[in-house]
This record gives C-alpha cells, sequence and structure tokens, in this order.
C-alpha cells in the first residue's frame, strides 16, 4: 500500500487515549458539581454542551483506538468475475464534467462491466436533459432516463435497479473520476459472500483552488482517514454516496436505496448492516472529483448531510434498531450525534453573550480551576487529532467546521419541525455572486458581542470575569473569520475600493 | 528593513535591545530596598561560618550560596546591593551556558538565539536575579547540569561522565530542590528507555533499547555518587536537630499559582489586579492550542520530551506534594524550570507561525519588557517589600520615648537592617533571634501582656505589619483595643505601619 495515494492517518497510542479518558473523566466530575451553579439556566446550558463534547470526544477515541490496516484479498480471477453495472447519477451537471466521468469510468480495467448514465435531467425539467442521453451514445454507454420523478438521488438509483442486473452495483457522483485500478481493487473483497459494499475515499482534485475547497477537503481528509478507518474495525463503514461499490443483493434486501432520507446513503448503510452484511473501506484513493467552490455550495453539501443525519438520528435512532451490534450502534450514533454540533457551538457562544451584557455568571467556581481542568482536555484531545490525521488537521476546516453552527441548527429545526427535505446536487461550478447573507449570523455575533464587551468594560471595569468572557467571544470571532472571508470576494471589493480612492481628480482646466 | 527583519541580524538588535534593558532594569533593582529573605542572607553571613552553617541549615536550606556570599561579603562589603551585584553575575553567566545548551534544542541559530532573548527578558527572572539569593545561582547550576547532561547524554566519555557527577554535587548544595532536577532526568531516561517497548517492535530496536537501560543505569551510579557527597550535610542538619520556625507561612497552591508560574516567567510579578486580569486571558491559550495544532509543519524540537519533562514534572511533583502533604510550590523555588520554559516557549510560538515567528517572538519580548518596566515601578507589585521606606520614616519621627514593633518576628531582620533611628525594636511577639532554635510558640496572653507592658515604658508604639503568618489581625485587633488608633501607612502591598498613642 506503501506507493497508493491513501488518505492521511497515523496510529494513536493507547496510552494517550487512555490518558485523554482519565483527564475527560476529572473534567467531566468537575462539571457534576451542582454546587458551584450561579445561574442554574446558564449552567444548565453550558453543562449540556460539555456532556455532548465528552460523549463525542470519547466516541471519536473509541473509533480511532484500533484503524484497520486493509490489504485487498488476493483475487481469484477463475472462480470471482461478477457483473458489473457503473452508474453515473446526473441532474444538470456540466457536460464537459460528465463526460470526464463516463471516459475514466470506461477506462476501468475489467471487461465484466457496463456504464450507465442515470439522467434525471428530465424530472428535474431541464430542457437540455437530452444532452446526457446524447453523450452516452457518444461513448457506446447506456443511459436511463426516468420519466417518473420521486426519491432523488435514491429514486435514481432504484429506478436504474430495475433495469439493470449486476451484481456489483457501483457508483460514482458525476464529477467523480475513478481510477483505473477502482474495480480491480475493490471487486476481490467480494469473493467474501458477506461482504455487501466497498467505500473508498472521496478525493477532491481541486481542494487548493480556493480556501472553501481546502476547508472542505480538510475536513473530508479527518472523516476518511481515521475515522472510517475506525469505524471499518468496528464494521460500521457507511456508503458515502459516490467511489463505492454495492453488491446487489444485498442494495435490493434492503430495499433499494432509502428514499425517505435526504442521506439516503447512510440510511441505506446502516439497513444493509442491520441485515447482517459486512462493509469496507478501502482507504486507498481510488477516484477524485470536485469540493464545493463556492461557499452556497458548501452550505447546501453540509446542509444535505446534517439534514440527513439528524434525520437518521430523530427518526430511525440506531440504538432503537435490532440487528446491530453495539459497535455499530455507538458508530452510527456518533456519526448522527455529530450535527447537533452547531446547537452546542451556539449555546457556548450566548453563554458569554449573557455575562458581556446583564453581568450574569454561570459558574462560582475560580477561572484557574476551570482553566486548570480544560486545558489538559482540550490540549490532549488536540494532540490526538493531531496524531492520527498525520498533522493534516487545519485551522481552516475547524474554523468552517465551528462556522457551520447556522446551517446545523437550520438542519435541526427542519427536522424536528418535519419540513419536507429537497436533495440538492452539490454544484460543480464557480457561481458568481456573493454569499455574504450566509455569514450574516457571525458577523452579526460580532457585532453583538463588540457591544457586549463596551457595556460589561462600562459596568464592571476590566475584571477577571469580564477578560475571561472577552477571551471567549474573541475566540469564537477569530474562529468566525476564515468563513466570514470565503463568504464574499473581499479581496476584489477591497481591490475596487482602493482603485476608486486613488483614482486622479481630473480638473476641468 | 525587511531585509534585516527577516534575518539573523534582527535577533542580534534584538540581543542589543535587551541587554540595554537589562542593564537598565539592574540598575533600578539594586537601588531598592532589602527585603527580609535578603536580609536573612546578610544576617547569615555576618556570623561564623559554622554559625552561618547552623543558621542555613536552621532555615531549611543548603549552603553553596551562603558559602559563595560569606566570601563576597569579605572580599567587597556586606551592603546589599553589593551582594545583589554577585546574583547578578551569575544571571550573566548563566545566558552563555543558556546558549549552548539551546544546540540541543534547535538547529537554527535564530531559534537559539531567541531563546536566549526571551530568557534575559524574563522580568521574572531579572527580579530574582537581583536578589540576594540563591535563586540565580540555582538557575545557573541547573542550565549547566542540563548541558553536562547533554555532553553525557550523546557521548558518555569519563570525562562527560565527572562533569555531570560534579554538576549534581553542587546543584545538590545549591537548593533543595534541586532533587526535583534529577528526578525528572531520572524519569526522563525511564521514558525514553520503555518508549519504543511501548511504540514499536522492541527486538528489532533491541540495541537503542539497551543502550537507553544502559543510560540509565549509569545516570543512576553517578547520580548516587554524587548523593554521596550531600551525606555530610544531612549528617550536619540531623546533628542541628529541630528546624528553625523562621519560614513564612506558605499557603496551599491553587490551579492559579500554577498559571500564574507561566504567567509570571513572562510577564513578571504583576499586581494583584492584573495578574487576575492576565489569568482570566487563558481562554486565548485555547485558540493557541488550535493554531498549534493545526500547523502542518512544526519546527523541528531536539530532546523535546526532556524539556517537557524538566519543566512539567517539577510543577506536578511540587503541586501533588502541597496539595496531599504540605505546601511547597512557591513560584520563585520553580525559578529553575526557566531554561527548559523558554526554549518550550520559543518553540511554541515560532511554530503558531514559521513565516511570521520572528515577529511573534519580537512582540512577546515587546510586552515582556513592558511588564518588566510596571513590576519595577508600579507600588502595587505584590513582592515589594518597602522596608528601607518604612525603616526611614520611622526613624524620622520615631523618639527615644517611642517603641518600633515588628510582626512577623522575623521581618525584624530587614527592618533592623534599615533602621537608624532613635527608638528601641521588639518583635511582636516576642522573640529572642540570638537564642538558637525555633521561633517558640507563644500563647495570646503573653502578647496581651507585652503589649499592656509597654503602658508604662513608652509614648507611642510604631507596629510595622508585613508577612502575615496568620496572627496578623489578632495583633492588630489587640494594639486597635488596647491604645488610641492614630494612623496607617501602607508601604507596600503587604507592608503596613500602625501608629497607636500609648499614653
Amino acid at each position: 500500500m506503501s506507493d497508493q495515494h491513501t488518505i492521511p492517518y497515523s496510529p494513536v497510542s493507547q496510552k494517550l487515549l487512555w490518558l485523554n479518558v482519565a483527564v475527560t473523566g476529572l473534567y467531566l466530575v468537575w462539571w457534576l458539581q451542582f454546587d458551584q451553579a450561579k445561574n442554574i439556566f446558564l449552567f444548565s446550558l453550558l453543562l449540556l454542551g460539555e456532556i455532548y463534547h465528552v460523549v463525542m470526544a470519547l466516541t471519536f477515541w473509541y473509533t480511532v483506538r484500533k484503524p484497520h490496516h486493509r490489504t485487498p484479498p488476493l483475487w481469484s480471477l477463475f472462480n470471482f468475475q461478477p457483473t458489473v453495472d457503473v452508474f453515473i447519477p446526473v441532474t444538470h451537471e456540466p457536460i464537459e464534467i460528465i463526460e470526464a466521468t463516463v471516459n475514466a469510468a470506461l477506462a476501468m480495467t475489467y471487461t465484466r462491466k457496463k456504464i450507465w448514465i442515470l439522467n434525471d435531467g428530465y424530472v428535474a425539467g431541464y430542457e437540455d436533459w437530452q444532452d446526457a442521453e446524447k453523450l452516452a451514445e457518444k461513448y457506446g454507454v447506456g443511459c436511463i432516463t426516468r420519466k417518473r420523478k420521486g426519491g432523488a438521488k435514491a429514486g435514481n438509483i432504484n429506478y436504474a435497479l430495475k433495469k439493470t442486473r449486476g451484481e456489483i452495483v457501483v457508483i460514482f457522483d458525476a464529477d467523480m473520476q475513478a481510477k483505473p485500478h477502482f474495480l480491480t481493487t475493490t471487486l476481490p473483497y467480494f469473493q467474501d459472500p458477506q461482504v455487501g459494499f466497498v467505500q473508498t475515499p472521496q478525493y477532491y482534485s481541486n481542494q487548493n483552488q480556493n480556501s472553501i475547497t481546502a476547508a472542505a477537503w480538510d475536513q473530508q481528509s479527518l472523516f476518511f482517514g481515521p475515522i472510517l478507518r475506525g469505524k471499518d474495525t468496528h464494521n460500521s463503514a457507511f456508503i458515502c454516496g459516490t467511489n463505492v461499490a454495492i453488491r446487489r443483493t444485498a442494495l435490493e434486501a434492503a430495499g433499494g436505496m432509502r428514499e425517505d432520507n435526504i442521506a439516503e446513503d447512510f440510511l441505506t448503510s446502516l439497513t444493509i448492516h442491520r441485515q447482517g452484511w459486512k462493509s469496507i473501506y478501502h482507504p486507498e484513493v481510488l477516484a477524485s472529483g470536485l469540493a464545493p467552490l463556492t461557499l452556497g455550495a458548501y452550505f447546501q453539501q453540509q446542509m444535505r448531510w446534517a439534514r440527513g443525519s439528524l434525520e437518521v438520528l430523530f427518526r430511525d435512532n440506531p440504538l432503537l434498531h435490532s440487528g446491530l451490534s453495539w459497535a455499530q450502534k455507538t458508530e452510527y450514533l456518533a456519526s448522527a450525534l455529530y450535527y447537533l454540533n452547531g446547537l452546542i457551538i451556539f449555546l457556548d457562544m450566548i453563554v458569554p453573550v449573557f455575562f458581556l451584557f446583564f453581568g450574569m455568571e454561570p459558574i462560582s467556581s475560580s477561572i484557574g480551576e476551570f482553566s486548570f481542568l480544560f486545558l489538559p482536555f482540550i490540549v490532549l484531545n488536540f494532540l490526538t487529532l493531531h496524531i492520527v490525521t498525520q498533522r493534516t488537521l487545519s485551522f481552516r476546516a475547524l474554523a468552517f467546521a465551528q462556522s457551520s453552527w447556522v446551517l446545523q441548527i437550520m438542519a435541526l429545526f427542519a427536522v424536528l419541525r418535519g419540513q419536507a427535505s429537497s436533495f440538492k446536487v452539490t454544484p460543480k461550478q464557480a457561481e458568481e455572486g456573493n454569499f455574504l447573507r450566509l455569514a450574516v449570523p457571525h458577523i452579526g455575533y460580532i457585532a453583538v458581542v463588540i457591544a457586549g464587551v463596551f457595556i460589561a468594560i462600562n459596568r464592571d471595569g476590566f475584571s477577571p470575569a469580564v477578560a475571561a468572557n472577552t477571551s471567549w467571544v474573541l475566540f469564537n470571532s477569530i474562529l468566525f473569520l476564515p468563513y466570514i472571508w470565503a463568504a464574499y470576494p473581499w479581496s476584489r471589493f477591497f481591490e475596487q475600493t482602493l482603485l476608486i480612492a486613488e483614482e486622479p481628480v481630473i480638473s476641468s482646466e | 528593513m525587511k531585509k534585516i527583519f527577516q534575518s539573523l541580524h534582527w535577533y542580534h538588535v534584538l540581543l542589543a535591545v535587551v541587554s540595554v534593558q537589562a542593564i537598565f532594569t539592574f540598575v533600578i533593582l539594586l537601588r531598592q530596598s532589602v527585603r527580609l529573605d535578603e536580609a536573612q542572607t546578610l544576617w547569615a553571613v555576618s556570623k561564623s561560618y559554622l554559625g552561618m552553617l547552623e543558621h542555613t541549615a536552621q532555615d531549611v536550606h543548603v549552603p553553596l550560596y551562603y558559602s559563595l556570599v560569606f566570601i563576597w561579603v569579605r572580599l567587597f562589603g556586606s551592603d546589599v546591593s553589593v551582594v545583589r551585584v554577585l546574583s547578578i553575575v551569575l544571571w550573566a553567566l548563566t545566558l552563555p551556558v543558556i546558549y549552548f545548551l539551546t544546540k540541543y534544542a534547535f538547529h537554527r541559530p535564530q531559534l537559539r538565539l531567541a531563546a536566549v532573548i526571551l530568557f534575559m527578558s524574563s522580568p521574572f527572572l531579572m527580579w530574582y536575579s537581583a536578589e540576594s539569593r540563591m535563586y540565580s545561582l540555582f538557575i545557573f547550576i541547573v542550565s549547566l547540569t542540563h548541558l553536562f547532561f547533554f555532553h553525557w547524554y550523546e557521548k558518555p566519555t569519563p570525562h562527560n561522565r565527572v562533569k555531570l557527577g560534579i554538576a549534581l554535587m553542587i546543584g545538590m548544595y545549591t537548593h533543595y530542590f534541586f532533587w526535583l532536577v534529577m528526578g525528572a532526568q531520572a524519569f526522563f531516561l525511564l521514558f525514553m528507555a520503555t518508549k519504543k517497548l511501548i511504540t514499536e517492535k522492541w527486538r528489532a530496536e533491541f540495541q537503542w533499547w539497551w543502550g537507553n537501560i544502559q543510560k540509565g543505569l549509569e545516570y543512576g551510579v553517578i547520580s548516587g555518587t554524587a548523593a554521596l557527597v550531600f551525606i555530610p550535610w544531612v549528617l550536619f542538619i540531623i546533628s542541628q536537630g529541630s528546624l528553625a520556625n523562621t519560614k513564612p507561612l506558605l499557603s496551599m497552591p491553587t490551579p492559579e499559582t500554577v498559571l500564574q508560574l507561566g504567567l509570571q516567567f513572562l510577564f513578571g510579578i504583576q499586581p494583584y489586579a492584573w495578574q487576575g486580569v492576565l489569568i482570566a486571558l487563558w481562554p486565548l491559550t485555547v485558540m493557541a492550542v488550535f493554531i498549534f495544532f493545526t500547523r502542518k509543519h512544526h519546527l523541528q524540537l531536539q530532546h523535546s520530551w526532556y524539556w517537557l519533562m524538566l519543566t512539567v514534572l517539577p510543577i506536578i511533583v511540587t503541586f501533588s506534594v502541597s496539595y496531599f502533604s504540605r505546601p511547597i510550590l512557591v513560584p520563585r523555588y520553580l525559578i529553575f524550570i526557566a531554561g527548559s520554559f523558554f526554549i518550550l516557549l520559543t518553540w511554541l510560538v515560532t511554530t503558531l507561525s514559521e513565516k511570521h515567528g520572528m515577529k511573534l517572538i519580537t512582540a512577546v519580548i515587546i510586552l515582556m519588557g513592558i511588564s518588566t518596566a510596571i513590576q519595577n515601578y508600579s507600588s502595587l507589585t505584590p513582592v515589594k517589600e518597602e522596608y528601607a521606606q518604612v525603616s526611614e520614616y520611622v526613624a524620622q519621627v520615631a523618639t527615644t520615648r517611642d517603641l518600633v514593633a515588628v510582626s512577623a518576628p522575623f521581618t525584624i531582620y530587614p527592618i533592623e537592617y534599615s533602621y537608624h533611628g532613635v527608638a528601641g525594636i521588639e518583635t511582636v511577639p516576642y522573640w529572642n533571634r540570638y537564642e538558637v532554635g525555633a521561633l517558640p510558640q507563644f500563647s495570646w496572653d503573653e502578647v496581651y501582656s507585652q503589649l499592656e507592658g509597654y503602658r508604662q515604658r513608652y509614648q507611642r508604639l510604631y507596629l510595622i505589619l508585613s508577612y502575615d503568618q496568620g496572627y496578623e489581625e489578632n495583633i492588630k485587633s489587640l494594639a486597635d483595643n488596647a491604645f488610641t488608633f492614630v494612623e496607617s501607612r501602607q508601604f507596600s502591598p503587604e507592608l503596613e505601619l500602625r501608629v497607636y498613642q500609648i499614653e
């Protein structure tokens, strides 16, 4: 595997993980001393947030403690040559992008394969929906065009399942170009009749294009590096919508791709696992695609994932399903819980605001006591992340994750209110215009806390409590800056402003 | 300018600026009032050599520094500023040692210079390096020990073994906390010997592992041999019987104490209000943690475990002992971790931004410079002990019919050093410090009688209160009830003069 392109990952010492657990235990015990609550409402908010952080930290360490080191099994070509249907679901992506994906699929080394463009352009109401059919004709690949709407991407795939017969179904998003050895690497795993699907990383070839693609990749890198490897150990790797090979019988037994959830892949994996199938995560990059190029596209992608995961949490809670092992339940729950992060970030954000404006303090304990327990907790957490990601964890990724609280809260409310969800394909092209509207809450927060700091200083002077709360809001605000910066072409704004300012005044004389 | 800023020359400029600042700072510090601990040093070395050793043993110290001062005062005089110069000389001698030591931390000459400059800029180190106490000697010896440790660790020749052994011997006679250095070094060797066993296939690394085991055993032999030289001192202490009760009451350290330690290395001893604010800014360190761990390329720090352990372990040990047994954690006692602390700090700061590391270092140095000025000039600096000022004032106003009383009793040392008035001096509670042994136990009846006894003899009482040993409020209350309160003057944060009319 050494000469292959895999997602960065490094094993972590078990001692470090146990040290993490011990320090976290002390930290949690401190929080459970209720007599230190000064304002019970604010204390409860913070306590809720800290319990969430601790649960997420524990599940993360559980995930990464023993990662799977996959090497593909030897392939007995005489005994095992399954037929493969390669699905490329498209809606209205640029034709040149689809063309590149079809070309790459055709170039995959394996003869018993058939490439299918799953065309949803018609049901989506695009006038040029026939372009995909023309492309299929040009390259001699199949094209399945739905005429009846429903189920979004999952519906598209399920429709194609009825029209095809391949033993293995491979799914590539419209922008995911497979490497020639995709099939020869993933298919051998299916010699084990219990293997239901083989997932590979979703690599972004345009990761260095701008700060959004970079942040999106950094986040993917954490997921496809240590997290999915760890989940693989617990037979809990899940389908990520693309770059995946699925055994048809497993998919059909699950009732096809689940159409009742916007994150169809996540829920389908859960259903497949419930029926006792094995999953494989092969960490080698076998296909590469495009990261969201704009904040709008990023927002849309994250929103879809958040809604899907939260729907699973509230409607298909893994803990309530039979057929899953406890390890699988834990892993699915951890993945779904992640998207509650936005709510917790929001709670952590507003507690210092209450102090700045109204002087309300959640805790009566000393600042030093809290920091004494919190600092080792956070340092060890980050050290662990730093190690398992092989130092690829970026500030940008953290900043974007932290700034995603708005979309995560929106997703949470949408799920709780039972709003209908619609699957929107992540745009594959740069869109013009600014996305400042997506950063309004963040800018608003900064404005509010600046006012709050002035009010607090006016009320208490620059006391230790004011200093501590100012530091926290400053901390939050700094983390929002990369996101705000990505929301609008500020550099162009400044250039224009400067140009206008420097424009020479021409005298009428 | 940009070119200079990005080159080694910038550090030379910084070094020059910081050197000038250090000279300036020391000139100011030399002129400050004698402090309690300093007066005790002067008192001890004014005795015969044996008397000095007895005093040192009873005062729970080791004799190397006192022996040096003993010679120094006989050569150059016993004025406190003269004795302080010895400490400053030792501070200056530490700088090249730190520079050579940084060879074992950084490859880049810029970083090595940066570490030395940060070390030089520390207001905390400057404060205690201008005090007639053992702290600058302690840092000097500990830095030498680190240096000789690495000489031996990387090249265990007989010559290097002897050098390390001698450094350990001298260290043991410098401060009792030197044992923490030896403990941390031993722990480091133990850790290194077992590290690979945990993480790698140890059979393949057997030679490496065995090499470390050998080093650990060798260190045990060297330090054990060095410890033999300490036995005479232990026997001497035993022969002295009970220890003196002249040590100030130490308060139980809190988490703030530990945070303060790091902050004091950087920003010195600031007024209490500022210390609280500085501690409260700790969430910003979380941001630094975020940035630090999201750097893709960390600057290489050689022997990183060594620096980390030599910085952190002494803090953990002293905090734990203080928590579970008796308070021993006092920031100045841990001054010896300064070398490793500033090496780690240099690494952390420059790792935050490799591109802007130099600017960050410069910013930190500017902040340290400002802090130094505040520490040295502010009248609210908690460690200021203006015994000279209070003595001068009392000498001007007190007559032969008045009495100067000091509490806690051992603060008579600095008062007596600087007081040249006509009124008599006494301690409350009464203590004859010429008697060998501990400060005797006292009852409140005795103190009451002592104060009542003043009625017949004195007109006014000048009560100088400092170093509260837990009974300052009681003495104040007794005096308030017994006599007519006239006025109160605060000379430094914990030094109060209360004047009473007796008749």
